[in-house]
């Protein structure tokens, strides 16, 4: 691959990966290196013509001679199909001719089933890929995310930094703003199937297919297990609808669609009820400044169809959610040993400072255990106890 | 709001109190018209009114860049508007005039953005912002689309704010739209739980049905999953969601015996003393028809191993549970706790079968710590092991050598007492005493590393056989 074209792509990766003074410092090289790259500096192709390219066909169309809408060389691209008795599908891109300066792998699921032609590389450790825009136009992207050695996935963040195409004409329609319009309408198509895909495999899992929609209760988040996406491998047996008031509690929602999907902008809140009494940790938030910066903003899992981990509303590593904490201060008076209460919570999309929509919710009955270590201790233990705990907090 | 009460009170204790009688009314108008000037600067319009400046059309397009700088995109990008009763409805952005972004508005009546997927479009006096938001309520600006022939000469830092305060201004200024919608929405759900609820209904029966039953009914299992069938007179047949309806569960009250009192799932106590009958009745009554009842009962099994966990606490833990001083020197751990374990042979009081009634009674919390009903064959697993002691910290700059480590916890003494009755219990003891904690590294290379802590002792596990009687 032409190497100008290497060091933008690499440069555009590390600006977007760097921060703070090394941005600051590389920045200076990548202005000077795409301000060459944008006027071309009226160089003269070093690599010569790859015309005799044209000559070629291939069942994907690729394989031609390439014009750049940022570097002014020509490229000529080959779509191989077998080599050495192998199936490869790949794409050996020329610089000079005779000189295979890099070769890209089809991403061969997108192509199979969307017809979308993807390929991709590791070059200098930057991702590289070649999108097919329109028969015979290419867009040359990079991106940050890590891929593993494979293609990186559809809702990754991606960059167009040039666009290839075998009629130069077409360059003045397919500029880098159009050619990234149209990369990003292949991704979210191809990311609605993931998603669709993902699901169906999130109910393998019981799980999930037993709570979609819902929240599951445990005692610790240890009893939740992700040891990779899409694998909710919690047993239902480890799942609890009586707890202790006071002890040890978790909980895992598990969404119908990610948030992203179902409320696009919007981010996570949860609130809890019990004996007539509702908390909500926006609203905590913006009680006081210790609540405001203790209680962080919920956006993460967006793109998740459940909390990776478990929440502890109280966690077995000792913290607990503030919220939680004012419901069970709030409740102090009300609640009376040997009784039980239901414990509500629902997890919300949050927008605009309101509670749109709720997207799991999930019941549990609190017992308020008798004995010397039982709910009155946990709750009210001058040292210990929540409740002291939560008055102190929010005197502070 | 908060502005004509700043100045209500600057009003009250400004010059109000200090000016002559004669002179109030004047300064009075004066103040009241200056305060409505000051209130219609900061008046804000909704984007129903600015759009009205704008049309459809083609848009001069500006990109933010990586540097934080708009850069003028070579082409131009259709914007197309479309209103309803005078209310902008959606707003088409064909993105470098191919991609069409279709953008609704936040809050119709008084919208402040217009959304579409993570994007957000808010039509400014001047220009039209794309951005994004986050939840720190910060826009990032993405581009900038302006009429054709315009210009557009904002800093990225400026836009960016001025996007923000318009938004929030606008975000207080929604009360009303926003109660219509809230209004309108409960309206719908009223409408809806009624066409779905019992209540006004002439209604036969009410039926629970089972839909998930685990294999294994018992302490610590699986939950059941059930839900509600009401057949009405004309034969209709309403369902709760999990069954694919719409029946609302606040329809009915639930009385369960022998399991959590939780509507669709419910999983069986694990308390014995909980479940007399050795099963578990779901109970449920109509709130609208009292005297429809329904209950569905399942025996239980039994047949599940229980794991207790008595375990001591572990040296880095120790904190918890007391105060400590922190030195170099590792915590010591806690011992496994002393159980005294109570069997006594029952039978099952549906099946007739063989079980055995089991009490855990912690001597080191004075309380009973678990009630069980095993079959004999079921395994009851308790983990009485010592604790794992802290491991030594790294020594400080003038001490000799590194922290030791803490004692491991000894293992916990069992005793369990069988009653004669019982012919077979299936107990496993684990009691080993915890690891010691490692002795801690020196500051210097040339000093010692601090000694390990010691091992716990084994626990000890005592047999008896007399008569043992529990009530549950």
């Amino acid at each position: 691959m032409k190497k100008s074209h290497l060091l933008i792509a690499a440069a555009v990766s590390a600006l977007v990966l760097s921060s703070g003074s090394a941005t600051a410092q590389f920045g200076k090289k990548l202005v000077s290196k795409i301000g060459e790259s944008k006027d071309g500096g009226g160089k003269k192709s070093k690599g010569g013509s790859f015309s005799s390219f044209n000559e070629e066909t291939d069942e994907m169309g690729i394989t031609g001679e390439y014009f750049a809408l940022k570097d002014k060389n020509t490229f000529g691209l080959r779509f191989v199909k077998e080599e050495g008795g192998k199936l490869v599908n790949k794409i050996d891109f020329y610089e000079k001719k005779n000189e295979i300066q890099a070769s890209l792998t089809l991403k061969e699921n997108y192509y199979n089933k969307n017809k979308v032609k993807l390929f991709y590389t590791v070059v200098n450790n930057t991702y590289v890929e070649l999108v097919e825009v329109e028969p015979g136009v290419l867009a040359q992207i990079t991106s940050k995310y890590g891929n593993n050695g494979n293609a990186v996935p559809p809702d990754a963040d991606r960059t167009v930094f040039d666009v290839l195409a075998k009629d130069k004409s077409k360059l003045s329609t397919w500029d880098i703003e159009t050619a990234k319009a149209k990369v990003d309408m292949i991704m979210t198509s191809l990311n609605s199937e993931k998603l669709e895909k993902d699901k169906a495999t999130l109910m393998n899992f019981e799980s999930y297919k037993n709570y979609h929609g819902k929240i599951a209760f445990a005692k610790g988040t240890n009893y939740f297990r992700n040891d990779r996406d899409n694998e909710p491998k919690e047993k239902l047996e480890w799942f609890i609808t009586k707890a202790e008031l006071g002890n040890t509690l978790a909980f895992k929602p598990y969404f119908e669609q990610p948030l992203m999907i179902s409320h696009p902008g919007a981010w996570f809140n949860i609130t809890y009820e019990m004996a007539g009494e509702k908390t909500d940790r926006e609203a905590l938030r913006k009680t006081s400044t210790f609540f405001s910066s203790n209680i962080p903003l919920m956006e993460k899992d967006k793109d998740k169809y459940y909390f990776f981990a478990g929440r502890g509303p109280i966690d077995n590593n000792g913290s607990a959610d503030y919220a939680y904490l004012e419901l069970l201060r709030k409740i102090k008076d009300k609640v009376q040993e040997g009784q039980t209460y239901d414990l509500v919570v629902t997890v919300w999309a949050f927008k605009d400072g309101e509670n749109i929509a709720p997207v799991a919710t999930g019941k549990i009955q609190m017992e308020y255990t008798k004995g010397e270590e039982g709910t009155k201790a946990l709750l009210f233990d001058p040292v210990k106890g929540w409740v002291p705990k939560m008055e102190k907090w929010i005197n502070e | 709001m908060a502005i004509a009460e700043v100045n209500n009170y600057s009003i009250r204790n400004g010059f109000y109190v200090c000016i002559s009688k004669q002179k109030r009314m004047k300064y009075c108008i004066l103040i009241f018209v200056l305060l409505l000037s000051f209130l219609k600067g900061f008046s804000q319009e909704s984007q129903n009114d600015i759009i009205a400046n704008y049309s459809s059309g083609l848009y001069t397009v500006y990109k933010s860049d990586d540097k934080n700088k708009f850069e003028k995109v070579s082409k131009n990008w259709p914007i197309e508007i479309s209103s309803n009763g005078g209310l902008v409805n959606k707003i088409l952005v064909k993105r470098s005039g191919i991609l069409d972004e279709i953008f609704i508005p936040d809050v119709i009546g008084y919208p402040s953005y217009f959304l579409f997927k993570n994007f957000r479009l808010t039509f400014l006096k001047e220009y039209i912002v794309y951005y994004e938001w986050n939840a720190k309520q910060e826009a990032t600006a993405k581009f900038i689309f302006v009429k054709e022939g315009h210009k557009f000469n904002e800093e990225y830092g400026t836009v960016n704010l001025t996007v923000q305060k318009y938004v929030a201004a606008t975000f207080k200024n929604q009360s009303t739209a926003k109660s219509t919608q809230k209004e309108e929405l409960a309206r719908l759900t009223e409408q809806d739980r009624k066409i779905n609820s019992l209540e006004g209904k002439e209604v036969k029966t009410i039926a629970l049905k089972i839909i998930q039953q685990p294999d294994q009914v018992g302490h610590f299992g699986k939950a059941i999953h059930y839900g509600i069938i009401a057949t009405l007179k004309d034969g209709t047949e309403l369902k709760t969601t999990n069954l694919g309806g719409k029946l609302p569960w606040d329809d009915f009250e639930l009385n369960h015996e022998g399991c959590s009192n939780i509507a669709e799932i419910t999983n069986v106590e694990n308390d014995a003393s909980k479940i007399p009958n050795d099963e578990v009745v779901l109970n449920i009554t109509s709130i609208h028809h009292k005297q429809l009842k329904a209950s569905h009962s399942i025996v239980t099994t039994n047949d599940i191993p229980i794991q207790v966990y008595r375990n001591g606490y572990r040296g880095l833990d120790r904190g918890k549970t007391e105060v400590t001083f922190q030195g170099v020197d590792g915590q010591h751990a806690g011992n496994g706790e002393t159980l005294t374990i109570k069997v006594v042979a029952a039978k099952h009081k549906k099946t007739g079968g063989a079980i055995n009634k089991i009490e855990v009674y912690s001597e080191s919390q004075k309380q009973i710590v678990g009630k069980y009903k095993l079959t004999p064959g079921t395994a009851l697993i308790v983990n009485v092991k010592g604790g794992q002691g802290m491991d030594g910290r790294k020594g400080w700059e003038n001490s000799k050598m590194g922290g030791k480590g803490g004692n491991g916890g000894n293992g916990g003494t069992v005793t369990v007492i069988k009653d004669p009755s019982v012919q077979e219990f299936n107990i496993t003891i684990n009691n080993e005493g915890g690891n010691a904690g490692r002795g801690g590294p020196p500051a210097q290379s040339y000093n010692s590393k601090g000694p390990d802590g010691h091992q716990g002792s084994q626990g000890s596990l005592h047999n008896q056989t007399q008569k043992v009687s529990l009530n549950f």
